[in-house]
């Protein structure tokens, strides 16, 4: 008795799932698209009128998709265009096979006369002799810069004053002072000015001196070619004359 | 060309999609024109692959436009298609279908120029889609001009739907739903098994479902609502 109980209440409660379940989305995807679709979807299919209604409109939406990209490329795609498209494929097959010649190359810039052309071993001379030059260039570039450093500052009139003077001022160390001589530039000049430096003076002179002439040098040489309007409105103390008794 | 839900009904549940096709035309075409590449006669070679071009020119330009969509892309991927199957033929297995040979390099070769075309569309700055609407010329009166903008919308949509899908999921539902090739010739020119080409059109079509929800699968509250009232 049990077990008939049993039974009957696993038939119902089989009946009821039966009636409840449906087809999913996927499943009605996967039967409209033609997939692989089990036995027991298929006796569903033919008893549930609610998915079968269902299947035909997602076979119907799959048609739309396949009508939409199918208009979509009749639209863009006329027949004068697939006419052209089949000209331009017989063309690139009869030039691969030789039977046309390739499309002609439109020269640039548009001349009458026709374009030089090198041969390979002219071609070839040209590039040997451009890569000697260049080597040769930058070597003599490298030597010309290596040997252009200058030792010592020189002044504008070709001698090497710093030392020139600092020899003659530590030869001379008998009055303990050094006069200068009176500026001719032509300019009226302070009762104040002093014409004669104490021996430290001098040196702090010429100390600046030896600056300002390494200025001058810089000034002179074409990595600071910029700063010749200010040197223009510069004295060279360089070129003042000092004599040192 | 029978619509899904007649061939549904029609068949039953027979899956149309796994029946053998015979070797094709083109196939013995191709073979016919291999044996003429191998004795030298490239002339009448590309005068009977030709034969070939009339045959394939149209489908293999649908394909082309399903991924690219500009005719100018179009042209030229399909011309490059051609050519290169014809300087490759003598590479051509015979066992093979050339249909699906001819549209595995026609694919890639589409694939190849997408790839091309997004790595350009990072350094331009889109255009406003309103020129398209301008570029539309003058309104014709049948259908009309609301009909017209609603299908152009709805194929812009279905456009971008598909523009989402990676790639393999994009060709599997071009070949297999649009084109109508089984999973198995999907599966050849795919380079994948049966079962794999399956899972990605599965997958496609549930990330189209968006789409389709949109334009029909949204029967389904009617279909629905008609049945609580009967």
């Amino acid at each position: 008795m049990t077990e008939l109980m049993r039974a009957t209440a696993a038939t119902l409660s089989r009946l009821w799932t039966w009636s409840a379940w449906h087809l999913t989305d996927d499943e009605l995807t996967a039967v409209a698209t033609g997939e692989t679709v089990a036995q027991g979807t298929l006796a569903h299919l033919n008893q549930c009128q609610r998915c079968a209604a269902m299947l035909v409109h997602a076979a119907d939406a799959l048609d739309l998709l396949r009508e939409e990209a199918t208009a979509s490329f009749d639209k863009a795609y006329t027949t004068e265009r697939h006419q052209a498209q089949r000209r331009r494929i017989s063309h690139r097959l009869a030039t691969l096979v030789g039977t046309e010649a390739p499309g002609k190359v439109i020269r640039f810039p548009f001349s009458g006369r026709p374009l030089p052309q090198l041969s390979a071993r002219r071609g070839r001379w040209a590039a040997m002799a451009s890569a000697a030059g260049l080597v040769i260039g930058v070597s003599a570039g490298q030597l010309l810069h290596f040997h252009a450093a200058p030792a010592e500052p020189i002044s504008s009139d070709g001698v090497a004053v710093t030392e020139s003077a600092q020899t003659v001022a530590s030869a001379y160390d008998m009055t303990g002072t050094v006069e200068l001589p009176p500026l001719d530039d032509g300019l009226q000049h302070t009762a104040g000015e002093r014409s004669s430096l104490t021996l430290g003076e001098f040196d702090e002179l010429m100390g600046n001196a030896a600056f300002l002439i390494n200025g001058d040098l810089a000034l002179t040489s074409f990595l600071v070619s910029e700063l010749e309007s200010i040197d223009a409105l510069t004295p060279h103390v360089g070129d003042l004359p000092v004599d040192i008794r | 060309m029978k619509s899904t839900a007649t061939r549904l009904k029609e068949q039953g549940a027979e899956n149309p999609r796994t029946t053998y096709r015979e070797p094709a035309v083109e196939t013995k075409l191709a073979a016919e024109v291999k044996q003429l590449l191998a004795s030298g006669q490239r002339e009448l070679a590309a005068e009977r692959f030709e034969a070939i071009v009339d045959r394939q020119q149209r489908r293999a330009s649908r394909i082309a436009y399903h991924y690219l969509r500009d005719p100018a892309e179009v042209d030229e991927v399909v011309q490059d298609a051609f050519v290169k199957a014809f300087l490759h033929l003598p590479s051509f297995r015979e066992d093979l279908f050339f249909e699906l040979w001819f549209t595995r390099i026609l694919v890639n070769a589409c694939l190849d120029r997408l790839k091309a075309s997004k790595r350009r569309a990072r350094w331009l700055a889109p255009s406003d889609p309103r020129e398209d609407v301008v570029a539309e010329g003058p309104p014709s009166r049948d259908p009309s001009p609301e009909d017209v903008l609603l299908a152009k919308e709805r194929r812009a949509r279905l456009e971008a739907a598909i523009d989402q899908l990676p790639a393999r999921q994009r060709t599997a539902v071009i070949l297999s739903h649009f084109e109508g090739r089984p999973a198995r010739e999907v599966g050849m020119i795919m380079g994948l098994n049966e079962s794999t080409v399956r899972v990605h059109l599965f997958r496609a079509m549930r990330k189209l479902r968006g789409f389709l929800k949109r334009e029909s699968w949204a029967t389904r509250s009617r279909v629905g609502t008609a049945e609580r009232e009967a």
